[in-house]
């Protein structure tokens, strides 16, 4: 069951991530400024949230979950904003901010640890290791 | 563009998200510990998106877009949308831990890195030493993750 959830969850995810994070570099190929790329970025959310109405027809609202959400949206588009302006204005290249913005993991895994009590849940030392080798991989990726 | 610009746009396009996207990892799991609905976690999202989007659309001066980079534009707010949701229901559903996620969705460098060498072409200087070592740690790593 829990190899199911990681596909879904995790696999998956980073085929979709890593295209996504190449289409960036593609958009702003093609020329396209801040303002028009978080606008359509946003639309294209709000498009796959309607089509996800099929797929999950149960309505629950809560503001407090609405809210967070609402901020998740802005925090992404604002380091979003960040990402497009170094590939426009400062041509650094996509394969050291892919890298670079991909460190999240040990951001998103210790403050995980703390403030979900996951350590409860997992093997912490593997669970660090393993991120660290991600990470490091990822930065000899980027330098081949 | 001198050394010191391009450590700038490392600094707001690079460590800035890295933290960002950090964090937003953590509000993924809060926002379904809510029990908010997907359709509607992501409806909140991509209007936090779009309200984004038009305060940037003023504040900065180039506006431009063309055909192609409007569709590339859309083509990232889907796919990244779709692998959220994807993450949001193995948290919701699976109930697997977000710290597992992470480290396992962030495997995407590998993906990025390999469609640039295909798409820009960027195999013909390419140094395979790192390529093969970075890689083999990636997916080490992924392994380890997994079974924490």
């Amino acid at each position: 069951m829990e190899y199911v959830g990681l596909l879904i969850g995790g696999v998956l995810p980073a085929f979709l991530f890593g295209f996504s994070n190449t289409c960036n570099k593609l958009a702003t190929q093609n020329k396209i400024g801040v303002g028009p790329f978080l606008i359509l970025f946003g639309l294209a959310t709000l498009l796959v949230g309607m089509i996800s109405f099929f797929l999950f027809p149960e309505i629950v609202f809560v503001w407090k979950g609405a809210s967070l959400a609402f901020m998740l949206g802005v925090l992404q588009m604002a380091a979003t904003a960040g990402i497009i302006i170094a590939l426009n204005s400062y041509k650094v290249p996509n394969g050291k901010l892919v890298p670079l913005f991909n460190m999240n993991t040990l951001v998103a895994v210790l403050l995980a640890l703390w403030i979900f009590s996951e350590y409860k849940e997992v093997e912490v030392v593997e669970l660090l290791i393993g991120s660290l080798c991600i990470v490091i991989g990822g930065t000899l990726v980027a330098r081949a | 563009m001198t050394v010191s610009s391009q450590k700038f746009g490392m600094l707001i396009g690079g460590i800035v998200p890295a933290l960002v996207f950090g964090i937003n990892g953590i509000i993924n799991k809060l926002v379904v510990q809510t029990g908010l609905s997907l359709p509607l976690y992501f409806i909140a999202i991509g209007l936090g998106c779009v309200a984004t989007g038009v305060v940037s659309y003023f504040l900065c001066a180039d506006r431009r877009y063309t055909k192609t980079s409007a569709l590339y534009a859309c083509s990232t707010g889907c796919l990244w949308t779709v692998a959220l949701m994807l993450s949001a229901y193995a948290i919701d559903v699976y109930k697997i831990p977000i710290g597992k996620l992470v480290p396992l969705y962030n495997m995407n460098t590998l993906v990025a890195v390999f469609l640039a060498l295909w798409l820009f072409k960027e195999y013909k200087n390419v140094r395979l030493v790192p390529l093969i070592s970075g890689s083999a740690l990636i997916i080490i790593g992924g392994i380890i993750v997994t079974k924490a």
